[in-house]
């Protein structure tokens, strides 16, 4: 107690902000880095159909006549919400994605990181189109969004498809971690709202994008 | 000469070993990438939330854009 008297208000402020933002996902943990994006297969593969989906999304904003299904709606969100702002980008994003059904993944068989081999897995990794046509469940909603932003022009390194433990619901859940320019993390919930700070009730397991793969676990 | 023979002996031996344990270590951490990708992999992800109402202000420009993209979908849902 008498240590504690001694602790300027100065220290103390200091040490309730660092105790704050160590509950915050960082991006800048270089010791929690672990492959390349190519060695989960199945991340892979999606990142791979989303390149080849690239073609029809650009031939559609060039030429409104060429957009066809969902491509229509995701023409007007990309046109008109590139004149926002990135703060905006971000809300508009989060609640266009947020719209779509949520569904949970059937157990099927899939690429697996096992050499050699598929597994029957439960998560199928959705790529932008094949979310907006069909629906999802949690982590395709974060990929969504990755994807959508990169069409906005979000940088690759600014954003991470986070999965994390959710104490609050009791389950693995994934959202959508966007660096902002201040360095804070933003992540895009699922529900609508984007927690910009205190993100105490997530336990950081995993985090995936185009570049690489960075596990949090403890 | 016994003490220099076995001397060389000794040190051959010696590189024989330092040889298979770099070997070893070598096959860790690609091991260990394994076990925690698949470790990764079994995590079934399902949180389900459904959307509530933000704190946040209405953005009229935001809603806007949402409004004109969901008249296109109920436009193609209905074709």
């Amino acid at each position: 107690m008498r240590r504690q008297a001694m602790l300027r208000p100065g220290a103390w402020a200091l040490l309730l902000v660092s105790a704050t933002a160590s509950a915050n996902y960082s991006f800048d943990s270089p010791g929690d880095y672990l492959a390349e994006a190519t060695a989960w297969p199945a991340w892979a593969q999606n990142l791979e159909r989303h390149t080849s989906e690239r073609d029809a999304i650009r031939r559609c904003l060039q030429e409104e006549s060429a957009c066809s299904g969902k491509l229509k709606s995701l023409r007007t969100v990309l046109v008109k919400g590139a004149a926002l702002d990135r703060d905006r980008q971000l809300r508009l994003v989060n609640r266009y994605i947020n719209k779509r059904r949520y569904r949970v993944d059937r157990r099927q068989t899939s690429l697996s990181v096992v050499p050699g081999g598929e597994a029957e897995l439960r998560n199928h990794w959705s790529t932008l189109l094949e979310f907006l046509k069909r629906g999802g469940d949690c982590e395709d909603y974060a990929v969504a969004k990755y994807f959508l932003l990169r069409e906005l022009g979000f940088p690759a390194e600014d954003m991470r498809v986070l999965v994390t433990y959710e104490k609050s619901v009791r389950d693995y859940h994934a959202v959508l971690a966007v660096r902002r320019d201040n360095g804070s993390s933003w992540l895009l919930e699922s529900d609508d709202t984007i927690v910009k700070g205190n993100h105490r009730r997530y336990r950081f397991i995993y985090a995936l994008n185009e570049a690489g793969i960075w596990d949090h676990a403890e | 000469m016994k003490i220099l023979i076995i001397a060389a002996m000794c040190l051959a031996g010696s590189l024989v070993l330092a040889d298979e344990g770099d070997e070893t270590q070598n096959e860790g951490p690609i091991e260990d990438l394994q076990i925690r990708l698949t470790a990764m992999e079994q995590i079934n992800v399902t949180a389900e939330k459904t959307p509530v109402e933000s704190s946040e202000d209405v953005d009229s420009e935001i809603e806007s854009i949402l409004v004109d993209a969901e008249a296109l979908e109920t436009e193609e849902a209905e074709e």
